[in-house]
């Protein structure tokens, strides 16, 4: 099966401190895959190169062969780990923007969403809370019917009631043969939607497996073994 | 995609550059009214202190006027590309250079908007100088041909490259402003102040040749000719003009080029 990301050996560095250390691997279509690792192991800096926001130090990146540029962004669908939206705009107007950027934006898939939360698209975004912003966000991602959806800790400090329907959102607005990677500290709450795991370490790859092999080959649960990898 | 960028670059944007222009022009109809029509027979006190204030005013909100639209304008860039807005901005399938003209043509616009209206709104306040100084149309008329015959500042020519520079200033204005927001994202840390570090070297740069070449094209213009008064007058400031807008024009393609290069090669959204 051909590639879909192809990430080889990838650099970055902050002066004298790099952020990634030369990490190369590949992600195929119709995965969940998790991208774990504690805090400053280098998961955002690594998603952000991926999307374009970041130059790398060194090495290469390439979505469905096509360097990071506008052909890898039409393929891409990326949530933030911050609201990106202007809070000035209406959510109607975020949804015409969308429309009009992405071919594989669909507008009934958002409004169907925005309607089973109550949200109301006249509205603007400055007026609603922190948390409504960031599920308008992650309604115009995963209203994108993307080959590849990129998620930078989406349930980070939400709570369980809205982790549930953050996970839930994604998970039933995905096609089959896309492909997610999502980035989380928060192992125990999203192990069981995940097929694979990439365990990122101070910048470095130090385990790439599917979930299975972990559970058969180690014994144990992801978040079990995440717990004993970084263990402080 | 360069147009579906501006189409929503101008929807998001028009609202207060229309409204400050709007408001330069309210301020030059309030000026001709308030100039022209308040009697002039043994002018008291209060009427002087009346033109007084608001010729100051005027003064006021014409400057204002101008420093919000670039400001506003300047703030747009900023917050669109370099903040957690950029994320979004450089995540949408179309090319860097797409995404800084469309910035480049809406704040050029906006800001050829605000001096327009800015010359607008002052040649309001001078037809309100001009009524309550004047008897009749016909002294308007006569003077018009003593001003003609003394200077050709009526000349098309002339009139092009004064044109021509207001368009290119516009440009410049908003390209040198890109500029430095674009020069000060290379620093680390204090990006802003990065910014205006950069403004402030430039604006010392271009004080040193536009003051060059404003002796210089001015010199030629008048070394070069040889008839009235009034054609150097028109020939030197019209030299001037095409020669300073050239400059300009030149300015501006460095600005683009760098802004463009440095977007490509040196973002980085923190």
């Amino acid at each position: 099966m051909s590639s879909l990301l192809t990430v080889s050996d990838l650099t970055k560095k902050y002066g004298s401190v790099a952020a990634l250390k030369g990490i190369s691997f590949e992600l195929e279509s119709g995965h969940i895959t998790g991208l774990l690792g504690p805090n400053g192991s280098g998961k955002t800096t690594l998603i952000k190169i991926i999307c374009g926001l970041l130059q790398p130090t060194g090495g290469a990146v390439t979505v469905k062969g096509n360097p990071v540029g506008p052909e890898s962004k039409k393929i891409i669908s990326y949530l933030p780990d911050t609201t990106y939206l202007d809070p000035s705009q209406r959510v109607e107007d975020i949804i015409r923007y969308f429309c009009d950027f992405y071919e594989d934006f669909d507008m009934s898939r958002a409004y169907d969403m925005l309607s089973k939360l109550g949200i109301n698209a006249r509205d603007r975004l400055k007026t609603m809370s922190k948390g409504t912003r960031e599920k308008v966000q992650l309604i115009l991602v995963m209203s994108r019917r993307a080959e590849l959806y990129i998620l930078d800790e989406p349930i980070a400090g939400v709570d369980p009631a809205a982790r549930d329907y953050i996970l839930n959102t994604i998970i039933t607005n995905y096609d089959e043969n896309a492909s997610i990677l999502l980035s989380t500290h928060l192992i125990s709450d999203v192990e069981n939607i995940l097929d694979q795991v990439i365990f990122l370490k101070e910048g470095s790859i130090v385990r790439y497996s599917t979930v299975d092999e972990i559970r058969s080959e180690e014994g144990q649960s992801v978040d079990s073994l995440f717990r004993e990898v970084f263990k402080c | 995609m360069l147009s579906t960028l501006l189409k929503h670059e101008f929807s998001a944007t028009w609202r207060v550059p229309v409204a400050l222009e709007a408001l330069l022009i309210l301020l030059g109809i309030m000026g001709a009214v308030t100039i022209g029509y308040i009697p002039q027979a043994g002018e008291s006190m209060g009427t002087s202190i009346l033109m007084f204030a608001f010729m100051a005013l005027y003064y006021v909100g014409i400057i204002a006027a101008n420093i919000v639209t670039i400001v506003y304008l300047v703030m747009r860039y900023y917050k669109n590309l370099y903040t957690s807005q950029g994320y979004l901005t450089f995540t949408l399938p179309v090319k860097t250079s797409s995404i800084i003209t469309s910035k480049v043509i809406t704040g050029s616009v906006w800001m050829l908007l605000a001096y327009i209206c800015t010359i607008l709104s002052i040649l309001i306040t001078l037809f309100g100088i001009i009524s309550r100084v004047i008897l009749s149309p016909s002294d308007f008329v006569s003077i018009m041909h003593e001003f003609q015959g003394t200077s050709d500042i009526l000349n098309p020519k002339f009139f092009l490259s004064v044109i021509f520079l207001i368009i290119v200033s516009a440009l410049g204005t908003i390209l040198s402003l890109y500029f430095c927001i674009t020069v000060g994202q290379l620093w680390a840390k204090h990006k802003i102040l990065g910014a205006v570090l950069c403004y402030a070297a430039l604006y010392v740069v271009n004080q040193i040749i536009s003051t060059v070449i404003m002796f210089t094209s001015g010199f030629f213009g008048m070394a070069a000719q040889s008839s009235s008064d009034a054609d150097i007058f028109t020939r030197m400031y019209g030299n001037m003009a095409f020669t300073l807008g050239g400059i300009v024009l030149i300015e501006c393609a460095i600005y683009y080029v760098a802004c463009l290069l440095i977007t490509r090669k040196k973002v980085n959204l923190d």
